[in-house]
């Protein structure tokens, strides 16, 4: 890098020409907002009548408003061009990667992968916002025994909606942000493989934040958010928002997974072998390609629901023909492999996370490569776990309890890669360690309990109780939050240019550790007691677990708000980074921070092990590559003594 | 000190890496549409086996008509044969060869979605007369969007053809759009095979 000088010779793309230099996400909205209410009307006038009527004029709103706001955004530009046969320019492209246009650019149809891994950021942080909120409101709900707050169907519908936008959030939580941001720098790409496909499927996602939260207004959902069929069939509109939502979403994860497996499959660097390549990197590839297969059939769930609901379909009413049993088979062929969906990248980011603070190379690497693909083949055999006390083929229960348990060992070979690592290592207690200690104790609690679960007789026991609750907050929550936090501080020097704040971090830290184990132990506690889940009041005797666990959802609230103000404060003001804080090894710490444009000049080239750490004579890459630009940061003065 | 000059075609992929991306992420497009499709079979299979209350077709309901089916699957067919023999052509660079079979195609997507909507005005049943029923109408219904979303891709490509933008050294959008072609045709084959098992 010393060695060169750039000079940038094109020209700053022009700020004429096109409709597609004035479109942003006002003009989306705007459209969107427009569409939906014409389709309203019109749906009203022409099936008002009807018995379904109701659900035809909010589903034909809710299509008008993501029609309206894609067409509004952008998203179709490219595409009606490429019909017209009129290709995007060289200064199309540079416009769409957002050159030159500061923070306009975040809130544009934009190309570059940094952009939209901040978008992803942004977008899960609100969603976790919005989820945590709910969240706390069911906690004081069940402070006290008694509906205290609210009625039974209110409770049900914030139940619903805490969880499933829980689930989204933590699916985009970490391949959103960081799979986009991160992953095409960590293989020495200098973008995603198809940067439209990725602006593509954020503002995809986009339009169906609106739509879960119309829930609201649309008198809710009773089903919890697995809406189970016959519930589903007979709640009100919101259920016809929840799966207009869900098929967005997954249409969404759909098109950012194939982005995300090409990109990788192609574009990693030259001597970039599966070997050499970040474990990150295979944490994400697996998962997407997991979500590929997975998140289908819960779009075909979704699509039955809607026709049931609009137009008198018998897909899941037995008088007419139909199962919920079809209903329950569909939602847990995604629903188990999407826990991995959820739960790998986390395991991926810590992993990541433990060789450059244990100073020590990755231990057993191969083993977490094939646990993780052995948990991408098992999570597609075993969903029928979650069936067990639904009276489905009894005698398949040995079977499925049987993968169930197997998958145990994946996870297992996974956690010892994770100690291994640590195992005597030149321990660097910074903030992002702190995450990964956090991780392997609530990581090991989920997975035990997950154990129990697993064994029929225990599952027929526990399986209303909240002690299922709180295995899934342990696995979810616990182990791939937990992770994913870390990963955030990990990363956050690479995004801002900037170090996150460790004091308030660390409080915000223990708090969620603290707070979490509280809250989640008690849960515990009244589950193995018999204390149902999903209902808003209880008998005395659980009386003193509830309150436990409420004050410990406080404390865990207090810790994220903490948490947001590190982030906040620190992405303003706070310390300037360096290109390589962390002295990693991997790619994205040779370019500054953040990141120019196209990030590499001129593409590394790989040549070792992307954890030699402790190791002299090893280094990840011969070549560092040179930046597109010096950017926001500079190359900080531990890339020389890494390299040495 | 050496000074490295930037120019903006340096940075573009070469055009064989561009091509394989594209095949690859069509094929994993595809892939994850023949899940959603897998999905479709197994609920009409698993429906049909179940037959909860006798209602997978209630006695009076009538089956959708045999021949529509057929007709219209014969069709997608023959427009994926169609774009076979212009593909064909455009890789041996006959791109009159590519313009008419891209064109014939074109045409009988059309005449398929013709067909399609006509079947739609004419059948015998609606989402509520059981489970076959419902199964038929939403098998038929993701076939026409199969067919609509192909409808338009024809159009791109053919327009492309039309203004020369595609030759033998530039096959690459021809090659995709093949791709999507033939699997909507294999799709609606195996639609027509599946609702053939009514009974």
């Amino acid at each position: 890098m010393a060695e060169s000088t750039i000079v940038r010779t094109e020209a700053a793309p022009t700020s004429g020409g096109g409709i597609m230099r004035r479109l942003n996400m006002w003009t989306g909205i705007a459209l969107g907002v427009v569409l939906a209410a014409v389709a309203y009307v019109v749906g009203n006038l022409v099936w008002g009548g009807n018995d379904q009527g109701e659900d035809q004029a909010v589903i034909a709103a809710e299509l008008g408003w993501v029609f309206g706001f894609l067409i509004g955004v952008g998203a179709f530009v490219a595409p009606v061009n490429w019909m017209l046969g009129r290709d995007l320019t060289h200064d199309d492209e540079m416009f769409l990667a957002g050159k030159d246009q500061g923070t306009a650019r975040y809130f544009r149809f934009t190309t570059d992968h940094k952009v939209v891994g901040v978008q992803y950021l942004v977008l899960a942080m609100t969603t976790f916002g919005v989820g945590g909120l709910l969240a706390m409101m069911i906690r004081t709900e069940l402070a006290v025994p008694g509906e205290k707050l609210f009625g039974g169907q209110i409770y049900n519908s914030l139940v619903g909606v805490h969880g499933i936008v829980m689930i989204v959030s933590t699916i985009i939580m970490v391949v959103g942000p960081w799979g986009n941001f991160v992953m095409p720098i960590m293989i020495g790409a200098r973008d995603m493989a198809f940067p439209r496909l990725n602006a593509l499927s954020f503002w995809t996602l986009f339009p169906a934040v609106p739509i879960f939260l119309s829930i609201a207004v649309l008198r809710g959902i009773p089903t919890g958010w697995v809406a189970y069929a016959p519930l589903s069939d007979q709640a009100p509109p919101g259920m016809d928002a929840f799966a207009i939502a869900i098929i967005l979403f997954v249409i969404s994860a759909g098109i950012g997974a194939v982005n995300i497996i090409v990109t990788a499959l192609t574009m990693r660097a030259r001597g970039m072998t599966w070997n050499r390549t970040p474990i990150f990197v295979i944490g994400v590839v697996a998962t997407s390609l997991l979500g590929l297969i997975a998140l289908p059939c819960f779009e075909v769930a979704m699509l039955y629901t809607l026709l049931d609901r609009s137009m008198a379909g018998s897909f899941f009413v037995p008088d007419q023909g139909g199962s919920q049993w079809l209903y329950a088979n569909l939602f847990w062929l995604m629903g188990h492999p999407e826990v991995y969906v959820i739960l790998i990248p986390g395991t991926a980011a810590v992993l990541e996370m433990a060789p450059v603070f244990a100073r020590k190379p990755l231990f057993g690497a191969r083993l977490a490569v094939i646990g993780i693909i052995a948990l991408v083949a098992l999570s597609v055999l075993v969903w029928a776990h979650h069936m067990f006390v639904s009276g489905w083929a009894p005698t398949l229960a040995g079977p499925f309890m049987l993968t169930t348990e197997l998958i145990s060992i994946p996870t297992g070979l996974i956690f010892l890669v994770l100690v291994g690592t640590i195992w005597r290592g030149n321990i660097w207690t910074r903030l992002p360690m702190l995450f990964i200690y956090g991780f392997l104790w609530n990581f090991m609690i989920g997975g035990v309990t997950g154990i129990f679960l697993s064994d029929v007789p225990a599952d027929n026991e526990l399986h209303g109780a909240l002690f299922v609750t709180a295995h899934f907050h342990y696995t979810l929550l616990g182990g791939a939050m937990i992770g994913a936090m870390g990963a955030l501080v990990y990363w956050f020097p690479k995004m801002t240019g900037r170090m996150l704040n460790e004091r308030p971090g660390t409080v915000a830290f223990w708090a969620v550790m603290i707070g979490f184990n509280i809250t989640f132990l008690a849960m515990f506690y009244n589950g193995l007691a018999g204390m149902p889940r999903r209902v808003a009041d209880y008998p005395p005797q659980f009386a003193v677990g509830n309150m436990i666990s409420t004050l410990g959802a406080y404390v865990i609230g207090i810790g994220m708000l903490v948490f947001l103000y590190a982030i906040v404060s620190s992405w303003r003001s706070g310390k300037p980074a360096g290109a390589n804080p962390w002295h990693g090894k991997t790619l994205e710490w040779f370019v500054p921070s953040p990141p120019p444009l196209e990030n590499f000049e001129v593409l590394p080239v790989v040549t070792g092990d992307p954890y030699g750490y402790g190791e002299p004579d090893t280094r990840h890459t011969s070549h560092t590559g040179v930046p597109a630009t010096v950017g926001g940061g500079t190359p900080g003065e531990s890339d020389e003594e890494v390299q040495a | 000190m050496s000074t490295l000059e930037h120019k903006p075609e340096s940075h573009h992929l070469p055009p064989a890496l561009v091509a394989h991306q594209q095949r690859r992420a069509v094929l994993f497009f595809i892939l994850a549409d023949a899940v959603f499709f897998a999905c479709l079979l197994f609920s009409y299979f698993y429906l049909r086996s179940l037959n909860v209350n006798d209602a997978w077709l209630p006695d009076g309901v009538p089956t959708a008509a045999t021949w529509q089916v057929w007709l219209i699957t014969g069709v997608t067919v023959l427009s994926a044969l169609a774009y076979r023999s212009a593909e064909t052509g455009i890789r041996a660079g006959q791109l009159s060869r590519f313009r008419t079979g891209a064109l014939g195609g074109l045409v009988l997507v059309v005449v398929a979605i013709a067909l399609m909507i006509y079947q739609a005005m004419t059948w015998p049943i609606l989402m509520s007369d059981g489970s076959y029923a419902s199964m038929f109408i939403v098998m038929t219904g993701v076939q026409f969007v199969h067919l609509v979303l192909l409808l338009i891709v024809a159009i791109g490509i053919v327009n492309r053809g039309m203004k020369g933008l595609l030759d033998d050294g530039n096959v690459n959008h021809a090659v995709l759009v093949g791709y999507f072609w033939y699997w909507v045709a294999l799709t609606a084959v195996l639609a027509a095979c599946t609702t053939f098992f009514v009974h």
